[in-house]
């Protein structure tokens, strides 16, 4: 880990070594840079010639493209500053960032941005100046590079943040673009279609993508040669999995149910006896995958459905739910086969109408049914006795994050004093804090507000072309956070626990899941 | 655009229409006769439409109506306004307008020395109501500007059952109509009555009706009070004086507008809005006439549209909430769009103040005790008939309004001024020249 950069930016405290010829604090700022230039030593030597290159023909005209990559080297470079030891204000850095490039720029100190290389371990990252511009030329320069950084004031508040977003999420800065076109060789056909299908959101549920995950792995190991020179336990997880999850990865972000299962599956293959054969170390891996698609989704299941239809569903109740979740709808059929009568409120909403799915299924069982739109909410929710949710994760501080809309319905039932009971299986409880509903939300798609039909047939209506007009988003996001004040009781295999103790029962189950393991 | 064409060609009468019968073939018991048809089959609907038919009626009853005294007159009106509340109990706007006519009637007479002879009419009101007696006065609804408040209170609300009230014939029209007027304490030559008071009551008609028209361009007066520089502007649909508001706004200040598409009654209206497209079979004229207009997007304002589903996601970055209402009451609670309430609760849970706009039309001088009664529902919508099983097993209520009280409100904006949920009741009052509220 090399941290190039000075650990005091700030102007207040000039660095001793030259004596600073401009007053102004960003020469003095720019002067900070100067005598840490040897200091990188190791780099130097690799990075000089290509340093050179760069400068002398790459930085003349910053076209978008490098923009980009320069904004992202320095965000790379401020984490790894954060890391390093030295304590500088992150402010400091991130104003004299801008103006090392500028001299780069402007032909003076030479400044290169090597690439994050995240392959051997951490974030290396350098910010290399060679051959000494002597500060009386920066001035003009930052002026420049401030007019070229500088976002339009437009895209500063929440639609900036929008933008960001949407560029995160749909243009897949991160990972590769999805297609199979794209996929790494290495990637299972297995996985290719589990991807299509959770691109294409023919696999949506989160314990539905969960399942498809873990049989497309069992293939995956079943298939898996370790290469010659390598140990499985080295191999499988560090190269050849981690190809399948950017993959994954590139059709849909990742929910937390898959990431619980991921980070259980590698734990499993590091713990692996090294001394095993591969026939039966992948053996004992497919073993143990069944194993968890039984104990943690398969049978979870039925013991929340158990749970809540002993507990929650009682002859007389009018259980309210919105939008459509598995377990609530098994549960509903459930307690309607073991004679209770109750009816049940089904909220729905534009864009996704995944409640009309859970109408027909219950409506034609038999269940007296009332459907409404989250607009007629507040007519239909004095008549319910309990709310009944299903959820997408459960935040490690007891907040439930599920589909857009069921926050509404939570504190619109907390309001008129309804309980809200969540089922949830606890490989979907979060070791994450998400405060916002904005950020790390999964956005959805926007034509969907275009779409006027409310079948499967699409019917384009007014909003059509809105992607001409300049000044105009349409947002949907798929979830939205309740805070955990608004839930009464979590539904999960383990029986019924308050969402602010879901922290300690998702620990408390990793723990089980490493024993079961290790033995 | 190709979807709307059909429709537009389909022209179903509206307050063009009526306006035009006003202009051209009025009479003074068919048009009331015709009108009451008007209310019933929504032809006429939504608040402005019915205030400004139903002042442009009462002008024309009155510049045709001859009268002897003050009090015939009175009875006249509140006669003509029980058969049209009856047509439409929850249309308020159609009273409201009667109150503000009979309010007129009250400065005019008391400006000519008839003071008396005003308050007389409104006593005898309640004088033959009270000779009715029994069942029939109870169920009768509370009459126009009551003084004793006790005999409003014992009135049962006529929202619940329109045709029981129906189903009385309105005897006070036909009397008040025939029977020559009672003479008592009538000092004045009775045709000077008329010759007195008549063109200034007119005249101040008029000057209601150009206030309803020009209340939105009013109300827009405010923005620069209400929307500052930077803010973000969350609003539940795009109802036009939400609109005119904005695009006010946007002329001289730089911000971002969050549109929630709104319930399925008005989110196809929204989206129209938004797009500042011409919806031509709308009722109300002002849509083409504001989409004639530069939208929002082109003056440069951000603007996103989301699903109601995402309020609460945005919610924490808004920084106010403005909302157009149907009606607002006088102890400063409101009915506004359905859904609407969502959106308070969740800017109440992050502290978001929330301004309603609210013309001066839309005020009632009525103080709520049963919300329910005013929650007026529309045919199901959530459902289409292709699914037809489902409709048998299902019910789909449709509310088209949410009753939201007063503490959700921060100030309400109406064209006489900004005014605090507190206060609504002064200035209802203000505006009626009423000493106090009806109680339903």
């Amino acid at each position: 880990m090399v941290d190039p950069t000075p650990p005091s930016g700030s102007a207040a405290t000039p660095p001793p070594a030259p004596p600073a010829p401009k007053a102004t604090p960003k020469a003095a700022l720019k002067l900070a840079k100067e005598p840490k230039a040897p200091k990188p030593v190791k780099d130097q030597k690799t990075a000089a010639p290509t340093a050179a290159a760069a400068a002398g023909d790459g930085k003349r005209e910053l076209t978008p493209k490098e923009l980009k990559e320069k904004k992202k080297a320095e965000k790379a470079a401020r984490r790894a500053e954060t890391k390093g030891t030295s304590g500088a204000p992150p402010s400091a850095q991130a104003g004299h960032k801008p103006k090392e490039a500028s001299a780069g720029n402007k032909g003076g100190a030479k400044v290169t941005v090597q690439q994050p290389a995240t392959s051997s371990g951490g974030i290396v990252k350098t910010i290399y100046v060679t051959s000494g511009g002597s500060g009386n030329q920066p001035v003009k320069t930052v002026a420049k590079e401030v007019e070229v950084i500088v976002e339009p004031a437009k895209d500063r508040g929440l639609v900036g943040l929008l933008k960001d977003l949407s560029v995160e999420q749909n243009e897949k800065k991160k990972g590769p673009v999805f297609g199979l076109g794209h996929a790494h060789v290495d990637v299972h056909p297995a996985i290719l279609t589990l991807g299509m299908q959770i691109n294409q959101y023919v696999l949506s549920g989160s314990t539905a993508r969960c399942i498809g995950f873990l049989l497309a792995m069992k293939r995956v190991i079943q298939d898996y040669e370790t290469p010659p020179a390598s140990s499985l336990s080295r191999h499988l997880p560090g190269h050849y999995l981690s190809h399948q999850i950017a993959y994954l990865l590139s059709a849909r972000p990742m929910s937390t149910a898959m990431g619980n299962t991921i980070r259980w599956l590698k734990q499993e293959i590091s713990t692996l006896p090294p001394d095993q054969t591969q026939e039966a170390s992948k053996k004992h891996l497919v073993e143990r995958i069944e194993n968890f698609i039984r104990e943690k989704l398969t049978v979870a299941d039925d013991m929340i459905v158990k749970t809540t239809v002993d507990k929650y569903i009682r002859t007389g109740d009018t259980i309210l739910t919105y939008g459509k979740s598995q377990v609530v709808e098994r549960a509903l059929l459930e307690a309607h086969r073991q004679g209770r009568i109750f009816s049940v409120i089904v909220v729905d909403n534009r864009p996704l109408l995944e409640g009309k799915n859970l109408l027909q299924g219950i409506a034609e069982a038999g269940i007296r049914c009332e459907y409404v739109h989250l607009y007629g909410l507040e007519h239909s929710i004095p008549s319910a006795t309990r709310v009944l949710l299903g959820a997408h994760a459960i935040m490690a501080d007891g907040a439930l994050y599920s589909r857009s809309g069921t926050a509404i319905v939570a504190t619109t039932a907390r309001e008129f004093g309804i309980p809200v009971v969540v089922c949830c299986e606890s490989i979907k409880f979060s070791d994450k804090i998400n405060l916002d509903g904005i950020v790390s939300n999964e956005l959805g798609d926007p034509e969907l507000l275009v779409n006027m039909s409310d079948t499967k047939a699409r019917e384009m209506g007014p909003l059509q072309g809105w992607k001409e007009i300049n000044n105009m988003r349409i947002e949907s996001f798929r979830y939205d956070v309740t805070p955990s004040d608004c839930i009464k009781a979590v539904v999960c295999e383990h029986g019924c626990v308050a969402p602010k103790s879901v922290a300690s029962v998702l620990r408390s189950s990793m723990a089980a899941a490493a024993a079961g393991s290790a033995a | 655009m190709a979807p709307t064409a059909p429709t537009s060609t389909l022209q179903t009468p509206g307050l063009k229409w009526w306006l035009t019968h006003l202009e051209t073939d009025f009479h003074h018991e068919n048009s009331v006769e015709l009108y009451v048809g008007a209310l019933k089959r929504r032809v006429i609907r939504n608040p402005v439409p019915a205030a400004v038919g139903t002042a442009q009626l009462f002008l024309r009853l009155i510049s045709s109506y001859r009268f002897q005294s003050i009090r015939q007159l009175v009875d006249y009106i509140s006669g003509v306004e029980e058969r049209l509340s009856a047509a439409r109990p929850r249309e308020m706007s159609v009273r409201n307008m009667v109150r503000r006519v009979v309010g007129i009637i009250r400065e005019e007479a008391e400006n000519n020395g008839m003071g008396d002879q005003f308050q007389e009419a409104l006593r005898s009101e309640d004088f033959e109501e009270a000779l009715q007696g029994g069942p029939t006065a109870l169920k009768k609804r509370p009459s126009l500007m009551t003084v004793k408040s006790f005999a409003v209170a014992a009135s049962n609300p006529s929202l619940t059952n329109v045709f029981e009230i129906f189903s009385h014939p309105s005897s006070s029209i036909t009397s008040s109509a025939t029977s020559s007027p009672p003479s008592t304490g009538v000092a004045k030559p009775q045709s000077s009555v008329q010759h007195d008071v008549r063109p200034a009551i007119i005249q101040d008609i008029q000057e209601l009706i150009e206030e309803l028209d020009s209340c939105e361009t009013n109300l827009a007066e405010y923005a620069m009070n209400v929307i500052h520089r930077n803010e973000v502007i969350l609003t539940y649909g795009f109802p036009s004086t939400v609109q005119r508001l904005l695009l006010r706004a946007a002329q001289k200040r730089d911000f971002t507008v969050v549109v929630v598409e709104g319930s399925l009654n008005v989110y196809r209206k929204t989206h129209n809005a938004v797009m500042n497209k011409d919806t031509a079979n709308e009722e109300d004229e002002d849509a083409a006439e504001l989409a004639a207009r530069k939208s929002l997007q082109d003056r440069g304002i951000q603007v996103i549209v989301i699903s109601d589903s995402d309020v609460i996601n945005f919610m924490g970055r808004v920084n106010k909430v403005i909302l157009g209402t149907e009606y607002v009451f006088a102890d400063g609670s409101l009915l506004a769009p359905a859904g609407t309430k969502n959106i308070v609760r969740a800017a109440k849970a992050r502290n978001t103040p929330v301004v309603v706009l609210s013309g001066s039309y839309a005020l009632c001088p009525i103080t709520t005790f049963f919300e329910d009664q005013w929650i007026e529902m529309g045919a199901p919508k959530t459902v289409d008939f292709q699914e037809g099983y489902v409709i048998d097993n299902v019910e789909m209520p449709n509310p088209m309004v949410d009753f939201i009280p007063g503490s959700y409100v921060g100030y309400f904006v109406t064209n006489n001024g900004i005014v605090a949920p507190n206060a609504m009741y002064r200035a209802t009052l203000d505006l009626y020249h009423m000493s106090e509220c009806d109680l339903l």
